[in-house]
């Protein structure tokens, strides 16, 4: 059998390359974002119409009275919130709202994926993608293109073979990840960072911790495969922000 | 020669030492058993060339597997260091709170020499963080517009350390600005918690006490130019009261999100109010204790997240960055090899008096220093 080395481990290939599910034809890619998009609008025009059935109080919509973000700065604008306004988790609402991602596309290594929607387990911890060839995002977490960290993990393979996330470990700084929303935006995000850690000491807070912007996290699995207990031993993270960091 | 020296040696002493008739045999010759052994390798005057040659070649052997150990746990140590946490730069962000100061440019003097930074920060801003790299730096605020070659309105110099998050702020009247630098604490707070702090930016209002309805206290006697220390209080909507010292009062309702960290500013304030307070958010994190399944006591998801499921493992048991990182157990073997192997030291004895290969051919010298015929079945260990 033929041995290669990538990034000097050996590896035996037993099945050909990750393709992408939707590199197959041209057009292909637009024609699912564009049913995607539907599907995610559809949805969270049924969810909030339920909500609103449901909903016992008269006030009007949330406001949460945060400093709102312009481009650069954040003016501080005194006096913005007479009365009292309602106060609701953020996720809770935003979850399905048209600007909710549906999908996530990373060019430098091939990675065109929808996304679906992932929670916690019952230990507390994000739980895997139900599709190896999926990614998923954290809904109980910030909105990619809002205010803090952002979490989409996809599996890196299968029983069998490659998955969605399989050359994730190849990113680099300066790498640029996209985001594709249900109102037909996209945020770019860069890539700043990627690192692997073992999965006995995740850095909750490097992860999940608080940052100003907004900001990207990659997560898929690296390191040893443990075959006892059928899973890898470590956790690869890719770092990313919305802006460049920029001086003028 | 006389009769012994024609002598037939009986079996069990054919030793050098038996023979009394050589004359080069000293006290240490003979097989180098066990006995002889210590007494070969310290520096022993009364040891033969060869027993010397041989010690000396132990002695280098030892010495050269010692400095490979050495080199490949100091290489392994500090490649475990960087393998760790995520690099963060220092984070920088400008506050403009000076109420009769007009826009400013910031300029940032640092290693690349003289740049600007931002343009046109109003009074009541506060900028994004921007990060930098750990150093010293200067700091230029010039009226926007205002040619970069003139005078600064502000400067003030500031070293800035890795991983830590500041905030400069320029308050009080252009004619008297006062030029703060703060620490920011931007570490998540406990589930279900906000951290908040208080920059007090007016001067006007003098020592300022600020509290919530329910009690919360978020500053007491807080003097113009002070920050105080971040306080952790429960998410979701406040009532925030800030009395000064000359009982002038201001409410505010606002709203914390859980996972956040703020900070209250307390400015100058316009047409007829003596002052005000709005909040400005730090930072953001994760915070599911809302609906977790570990309830009120989860801020951040448990661990990291299993995706994979090991098809493309390869039979060594890994892939991609193991443990210290591929580039790093390279550099072990090399460092490993480079001093221990590349230096002549054999890892395996493949000859010499005790070599496996004389053992088997039946050379055994038994520890009491008398051969003894082995059979098939007596190995050495």
């Amino acid at each position: 059998m033929r041995r290669t080395l990538v990034d000097g481990v050996p590896y035996l290939p037993r099945h050909g390359p990750y393709v992408p599910r939707h590199r197959a034809k041209p057009g292909a890619w637009a024609r699912t974002l564009a049913w995607l998009r539907l599907l995610a609008l559809a949805t969270a025009a049924v969810a909030s119409g339920i909500a609103a059935g449901l909903q016992l109080s008269d006030e009007g919509p949330p406001d949460l009275a945060t400093a709102s973000s312009s481009e650069s700065t954040s003016a501080l604008t005194p006096g913005t919130v007479p009365g009292r306004s309602p106060y609701v988790e953020p996720s809770a609402t935003v979850a399905l709202g048209p600007a909710s991602p549906i999908a996530v596309e990373i060019p430098s290594i091939g990675v065109r994926s929808e996304l679906s929607l992932l929670g916690l387990d019952e230990s507390g911890a994000i739980e895997a993608p139900r599709d190896f060839d999926v990614a998923g995002w954290f809904s109980r977490g910030p909105q990619p293109g809002q205010p803090g960290p952002a979490v989409i993990a996809g599996h890196v393979d299968s029983r069998d073979g490659p998955a969605v996330f399989y050359r994730l470990h190849e990113l680099a700084a300066g790498d640029e990840v996209i985001v594709h929303r249900a109102d037909a935006t996209a945020i770019r995000f860069t890539v700043t960072d990627a690192e692997s850690y073992p999965k006995d000491t995740f850095p909750t807070e490097s992860v999940y911790g608080p940052v100003q912007g907004p900001e990207l996290r990659l997560i898929t699995c690296g390191g040893e495969f443990d075959t006892s207990r059928r899973q890898y031993r470590e956790n690869v993270v890719v770092y990313a922000v919305a802006a460049p960091p920029r001086v003028h | 020669m006389t009769g012994p020296a024609k002598r037939r040696f009986a079996a069990g002493r054919r030793t050098p030492t038996d023979n009394p008739h050589r004359t080069d045999a000293r006290p240490g010759d003979g097989p180098s058993t066990e006995r002889n052994q210590m007494r070969t390798d310290p520096i022993d005057p009364t040891a033969s060339d060869t027993q010397k040659a041989a010690a000396a070649r132990r002695r280098r052997r030892r010495r050269r597997l010692a400095a490979g150990l050495v080199a490949t746990t100091l290489y392994a140590v500090v490649a475990q260091a960087h393998a760790g946490a995520a690099k963060t730069s220092s984070r920088i962000r400008l506050a403009h709170f000076s109420p009769d100061a007009p826009a400013m440019d910031v300029y940032l003097v640092g290693f690349d020499g003289e740049e600007v930074m931002l343009d046109g920060l109003g009074f009541g801003e506060v900028s994004d963080y921007t990060p930098l790299e750990a150093g010293h730096y200067t700091f230029l605020l010039r009226r926007a517009g205002a040619p970069a070659d003139s005078d600064p309105w502000v400067s003030a110099s500031a070293d800035l350390m890795e991983g830590d998050a500041y905030t400069f702020a320029a308050m009080g009247p252009r004619s008297d600005v006062k030029q703060v630098l703060v620490t920011d604490d931007l570490t998540p707070p406990p589930a279900g918690q906000a951290k908040v702090r208080l920059i007090q930016a007016s001067s006007s209002a003098g020592e300022v006490d600020v509290s919530d309805s329910d009690g919360w206290v978020l500053a007491e006697a807080t003097a113009f130019g002070s920050t105080t220390e971040y306080a952790a209080i429960p998410a979701g909507p406040r009532t925030v009261e800030v009395v000064a010292a000359g009982g002038a009062r201001v409410v505010r309702e606002l709203a914390f999100d859980a996972g956040t960290v703020n900070s209250l500013v307390v400015v100058e304030g316009s047409g007829g109010q003596p002052f005000e307070l709005t909040s400005v958010v730090d930072a953001t994190g994760v915070d599911v204790s809302a609906d977790g399944p570990l309830g009120a006591t989860q801020a951040a998801p448990v661990g990291g997240i299993a995706t994979g499921g090991g098809g493309t493992a390869s039979t060594t048991g890994g892939r991609g960055d193991g443990g210290l990182g591929t580039p790093a157990l390279a550099g072990l073997a090399l460092a490993f090899a480079t001093v221990v192997v590349a230096g002549g030291t054999r890892l395996v004895r493949t000859g010499g008096r005790h070599s496996p290969a004389r053992r088997r051919a039946g050379k055994h010298f038994a520890p009491d220093g008398h051969r003894t015929e082995l059979t098939s079945s007596r190995r050495s260990a």
